[in-house]
C-alpha cells in the first residue's frame, strides 16, 4: 500500500501502453491488494477505452468545405504585417460592421442565426433503446421505451412516456420546453432530467408549468420536483351519475395548488452543491462557487463531507487571487481534518502556494512537513522538485 | 511489449518545402497541400482534447486559419507538426475556457448523408449503433468539462496523444512541475467525477474486469 502514489503515476503509462513489462507487473501486483488504486485504474481505463477508439476525423465533405474557405479567404496578414490603419478606414469598417450586425439581427431569418437547419417538424421517435441526439442547441439523451415528438419551430419536445435528459445551450431569446401529459418544463439554458412524474435539475434552474401554463414550481440545481399524485377518488353517491373519466392520466387541476408540490424532495444534497461549486471553480467563477459552498455548509454536511467543503472554500480563495488567505484556509483544512484525504492536498497546497509567493523558507518547512506526513504521498515528486529549487544540491 | 505508434505521428513537410512559400503567397494548391498533410493530426488533437462537439469543424478551420495567418513568423526551428499542434492546443484551450461547450452528438457530424442521419434518428437501433462509441466520448468529455481546461488538456495530451511531460509543458508554455501538477489534479478530479457517475463507474469497473492491462 505504501507505493500508491508511485503506482498511480505509473498507471498513466500502463493505460497508454508505454510502461515496461516490469512496471506493468509491479502495477498488477499492487492492484491485486489495493482497492483504491484499482479504482484509479478503472477510471483511467475509460480514457484507455477512448484512446482505443479511432481519432476523431471530419468527413470528406467537411474537409472540402474547410479547404474552400481557406482558399477563399487566402492568407490573413499577421498582426505585425498589418499596415497602420487610417482613421477614415476604421470608421468605414466600423459602420459596415454596424450595418451588417443590424441586418443580421433584424432582417436575416432566424434559421440563419440558429445554425444548422432544424430537424423535420413533428418528427416522432419511439425509442426501444437509449440514445443521444442533437436538437435545437440541446443534447437530448433518451432512455429505452421513450416516446418523443420534436417541434423545432416551437423549440419543444413532447414526451408521451419514458425519460429524457436535456442539456440546453442558453438562448436568451427563446425558451426550450419539454411537455409531458401532466406538466410542462420550460428553461433557457440548463441541464435537467424529465420523467412522466417529475423533473430533476442538474444545472441552472427550470420552471415547471401546469398544462394551462401557470408556473407551479421553480427547480434549482440539485433539486427535484415531483408531480402530486392524482387525488384519491372518493366513491360518488350512488344516486349521482358517474363522472366521465378524463382522457389524460391525471387532470391538470391536480397540479395547480402550490402546497401540493412535493418540496420535500427539493432539498439539495451536499454532493450536488459540491459538484456545482467545483464546476464553478473550474470555470473560474469564484463568486458562484462561493454561493454553492455556503449552501453546502448551510445544508449541514456529514462529517465525511466536511473536509471537501472546506477544501473547496480554500480553492475558491485561490481562484479569487487571495493567496495568503488561501494558505490560511488550507492550513485550517489540515488542522481540522488531519486524517481526511483532503488533508494531503491541503498540505501540499500550502507548500506550493508559499513557494509561488516567494516565501522560500516557509515553503521549504511546509514541503518538508508534507514529505514527513506523506512519505509516499501523491505529491512527493512535486514536493521534491520544489524543494530542489529552494535548496539546490551543492 | 512494443511501444505503440505515436498518436501524433504524421508525414512531415520540410521547413523549406516550397509548399510553405506557396501558402505565404496564398496559392490554393499549396494551402490545400498543407491542409491535407496535417488535417488528420490537427483533427485528432482537437477531437481528443475537446471531444464530440458540433463546433469541431470550426475549431479545425480556426487552427489552419491561425496557422496561415502566422506562417510568416514560422522560422523552422520546430517541426511544422509541432508548431501546428501548439496552435491546435491553443485553439482548443481557448474554446474550452470560453465557457459552455456544446456537448452532444450532432447527427450532422456522425454522417455526411442527411438521409442516413434522419434514418438514424427515427430508427433507434441504427442510431445506437452509430453513436455508441461517441456516447462514451460524449459522456466522458462532459465530465472533463468540469475540470479546468489547463488540467484537462495536460492529462489528455499525455494519455491520448502520447506526448511527454516535456512536450506538453512546451506546448502549453508551462513548467514541467506545473504540468505534472495539472495532470495529477486532473486525474484526481476525473476519478471523483467518474465515481459520482453511476453509469460510467459501472462501465469503468466492467473495463477493469475485461481488460487487465494496456488496452491500447
Amino acid at each position: 500500500m505504501s507505493a500508491c502514489g508511485r503506482i498511480e503515476r505509473q498507471l498513466l503509462d500502463v493505460v497508454r501502453g508505454t510502461a515496461s513489462d516490469a512496471v506493468r507487473l509491479e502495477v498488477e501486483e499492487h492492484l491485486e491488494e489495493c482497492a483504491s488504486c484499482r479504482e484509479a485504474r478503472a477510471s483511467l481505463g475509460l480514457l484507455g477505452a477512448l484512446r482505443a477508439q479511432a481519432a476523431p476525423r471530419l468527413g470528406a465533405s467537411a474537409e472540402r468545405r474547410i479547404v474552400e474557405r481557406l482558399v477563399a479567404t487566402g492568407v490573413p496578414p499577421t498582426r505585425a504585417a498589418l499596415a497602420p490603419r487610417r482613421p477614415a478606414r476604421v470608421v468605414f469598417v466600423g459602420l459596415a460592421v454596424a450595418v451588417l450586425g443590424a441586418l443580421v439581427f433584424t432582417v436575416a431569418p432566424r434559421a440563419l442565426r440558429r445554425g444548422p437547419a432544424p430537424l423535420v417538424e413533428g418528427l416522432k421517435l419511439e425509442a426501444t433503446e437509449s440514445g443521444v441526439i442533437a436538437f435545437e442547441g440541446a443534447g437530448v439523451t433518451y432512455g429505452g421505451g421513450t416516446s418523443l415528438t420534436f417541434h423545432a419551430a416551437a423549440r419543444t419536445i413532447a414526451m408521451a412516456h419514458g425519460e429524457v435528459e436535456v442539456d440546453v445551450t442558453e438562448h436568451r431569446a427563446r425558451h426550450f420546453r419539454v411537455t409531458t401529459p401532466k406538466f410542462i418544463v420550460e428553461v433557457l439554458g440548463t441541464h435537467f432530467v424529465v420523467t412522466p412524474t417529475g423533473v430533476r435539475t442538474l444545472r441552472g434552474r427550470v420552471h415547471v408549468l401546469d398544462l394551462e401554463e401557470r408556473e407551479i414550481a421553480v427547480v434549482a440545481a440539485g433539486e427535484s420536483w415531483t408531480a402530486a399524485p392524482p387525488p384519491v377518488a372518493t366513491a360518488p353517491a350512488p344516486s349521482v351519475a358517474p363522472t366521465p373519466v378524463a382522457a389524460s392520466p391525471v387532470s391538470s387541476s391536480a397540479l395547480v395548488p402550490r402546497p401540493v408540490v412535493s418540496r420535500a424532495a427539493a432539498r439539495p444534497s451536499v454532493d450536488a452543491l459540491v459538484a456545482e461549486a467545483r464546476a464553478a471553480l473550474a470555470a473560474g467563477d469564484a463568486a458562484r462557487a462561493r454561493t454553492f459552498i455556503d449552501r453546502a455548509v448551510a445544508a449541514g454536511p456529514a462529517p465525511s463531507e466536511r473536509p471537501v467543503v472546506d477544501l473547496l472554500g480554500a480553492d475558491a480563495l485561490l481562484v479569487e487571487r487571495r493567496p495568503s488567505e488561501a494558505v490560511a484556509a488550507y492550513r485550517g483544512v489540515l488542522r481540522r481534518h488531519p486524517d481526511a484525504p483532503e488533508a494531503e492536498t491541503a498540505s501540499f497546497a500550502v507548500g506550493q502556494l508559499l513557494f509561488e509567493s516567494g516565501a522560500q523558507l516557509e515553503a521549504a518547512a511546509a514541503l518538508d512537513d508534507y514529505a514527513a506526513r506523506y512519505p509516499h504521498g501523491r505529491f512527493v515528486r512535486e514536493a521534491r522538485d520544489l524543494l530542489a529549487q529552494i535548496r539546490p544540491a551543492p | 511489449m512494443s511501444t505503440p505508434a505515436k498518436a501524433h505521428a504524421v508525414a512531415e513537410l520540410a521547413a523549406d518545402d516550397p509548399c510553405l512559400a506557396g501558402c505565404r503567397a496564398g496559392r490554393p494548391e499549396a494551402i490545400e497541400k498543407l491542409f491535407r498533410t496535417y488535417a488528420g493530426m490537427v483533427e485528432g488533437v482537437i477531437g481528443r482534447l475537446v471531444g464530440p462537439t458540433p463546433d469541431f469543424e470550426d475549431l479545425v478551420q480556426t487552427t489552419f486559419t491561425e496557422a496561415l495567418g502566422n506562417l510568416g513568423r514560422f522560422r523552422g526551428e520546430a517541426k511544422i507538426s509541432t508548431w501546428l499542434c501548439g496552435i491546435a492546443v491553443h485553439v482548443a484551450h481557448h474554446h474550452l475556457r470560453a465557457g459552455k461547450v456544446r456537448r452532444h452528438v450532432s447527427l450532422e457530424l456522425v454522417t455526411d448523408d442527411r438521409a442516413t442521419a434522419l434514418a438514424a434518428l427515427v430508427d433507434p437501433s441504427v442510431a445506437d449503433k452509430t453513436i455508441d462509441g461517441r456516447r462514451l466520448a460524449s459522456r466522458l468529455h462532459a465530465l472533463c468539462d468540469r475540470i479546468s481546461p489547463k488540467k484537462r488538456i495536460a492529462l489528455l495530451l499525455y494519455v491520448m496523444e502520447d506526448r511527454s511531460v516535456e512536450e506538453i509543458a512546451a506546448l502549453m508554455r508551462a513548467t514541467q512541475t506545473a504540468t505534472r501538477s495539472r495532470m495529477y489534479f486532473a486525474r484526481r478530479e476525473l476519478r471523483k467525477l467518474i465515481r459520482a457517475d453511476a453509469e460510467l463507474r459501472d462501465l469503468a469497473d466492467g473495463l477493469l474486469g475485461a481488460v487487465p492491462e494496456g488496452e491500447s
